[in-house]
């Protein structure tokens, strides 16, 4: 018989996915490129609330990585309005990882071509890599995926319960964007509680009320995301 | 799917313990998981099951330790579990916020031979 011994272990399980994502931060940081991690429901508008900001911000340089279960036509859309854009299907897992953006970057042109001869010098921060996460508004929250802001997407047609439902992912949200804001006159959207709900969770961050429809909001979260980029 | 990535990290790190601390197979292994970490013990297991044979943790029993998440109170500072649809201290009547109880996702120990 051989002894049974205990042995104190207290890692967490998503250290290494944590490692790598503090990695990429670096990573992109140094190619003058801050990171986006877009989340929300399928169906939010996160594809439309992203082509009104690379419009907006279309001074900056921009990549796309579209997460999808399996279909590309995010990205195809992308592709015609001329932006590099690349898919990630995840093939029924719910959310994207560390590692998957890690492997993704590796095979992306980040341009400045000569970033191998500075490499310590800090490039400004011109661009933007924003990654569209699968559309869920659970899994995606729990993974860090190397993105310097979490900009979460919620909806009026949603309704006004999400903060309270889904509380993981408006506590870790940098940003979040209150899209179609156009059909409140329609809806029971009860903005009161869903504010009260996301203070609750997430004292400071900003919330940006938007419609693509209008076009409200989109010049004050581009201004947002510009002053980020600025002080990172 | 979505546990399946996390029990082979499980796996890893105890095979990594096992192997630093002498030992030749793990027998137990002791995970504490929040209800708001987002994943499910049993589904760990149901992966253990068929992603664990042929490693140090083959057969290993996993022990795993539900947290249930708590929010702390801003006014009063106590930690309290949250009801649906409110963030209200039940003590107070303050209003609670975020706190990490109940996001766990660790091994604790492992049991080796």
């Amino acid at each position: 018989m051989h002894d049974v011994r205990k042995v104190d272990v207290m890692e967490n399980i998503l250290d290494e996915n944590d490692h790598i994502a503090e990695h990429i931060k670096e990573h992109m940081k140094q190619h003058g490129i801050m990171v986006i991690n877009e989340m929300g429901s399928p169906g939010a508008g996160k594809t439309t609330v992203l082509k009104n900001l690379i419009q907006e911000l279309s001074d900056m340089k921009t990549f796309v990585i579209e997460g999808d279960i399996e279909s590309d036509i995010d990205t195809v859309a992308l592709k015609e309005l001329g932006i590099q854009a690349v898919q990630i299907n995840t093939f029924g897992a719910c959310h994207l990882d560390a590692p998957m953006i890690d492997h993704t970057i590796d095979h992306m042109d980040l341009g400045h071509g000569h970033h191998h001869h500075h490499h310590d010098v800090q490039q400004p921060v011109d661009g933007i890599l924003y990654i569209e996460n699968v559309g869920n508004l659970v899994c995606p929250a729990e993974f860090s995926i190397g993105e310097h802001v979490k900009m979460l997407i919620s909806t009026v047609t949603e309704g006004s319960d999400k903060p309270y439902k889904y509380p993981l992912a408006f506590e870790k949200a940098d940003v979040i964007v209150l899209n179609k804001v156009d059909l409140i006159p329609y809806l029971d959207f009860d903005e009161d509680f869903f504010m009260r709900g996301v203070r609750a969770l997430n004292k400071d961050v900003p919330v940006f009320k938007v419609s693509h429809k209008t076009g409200e909001g989109y010049p004050e979260l581009a201004q947002w995301i510009r002053e980020k980029a600025g002080s990172l | 799917m979505h546990e399946y990535p996390v029990t082979l990290q499980m796996i890893k790190i105890a095979e990594k313990h096992c192997r630093d601390a002498g030992g030749r197979k793990v027998k137990k292994i002791h995970l504490v998981v929040g209800d708001y970490s987002g994943y499910i013990g049993d589904s760990i297991r149901m992966y253990f099951d068929a992603i664990g044979e042929g490693t140090l943790c083959e057969g290993a029993e996993i022990q795993i330790t539900r947290v249930k998440p708590q929010l702390k109170c801003t006014e009063c500072g106590q930690y309290f579990e949250k009801v649906p649809m409110s963030f209200t201290c039940p003590h107070c009547g303050g209003e609670g916020g975020p706190s990490s109880v109940g996001k766990e996702f660790y091994i604790e120990t492992i049991e080796i031979e």
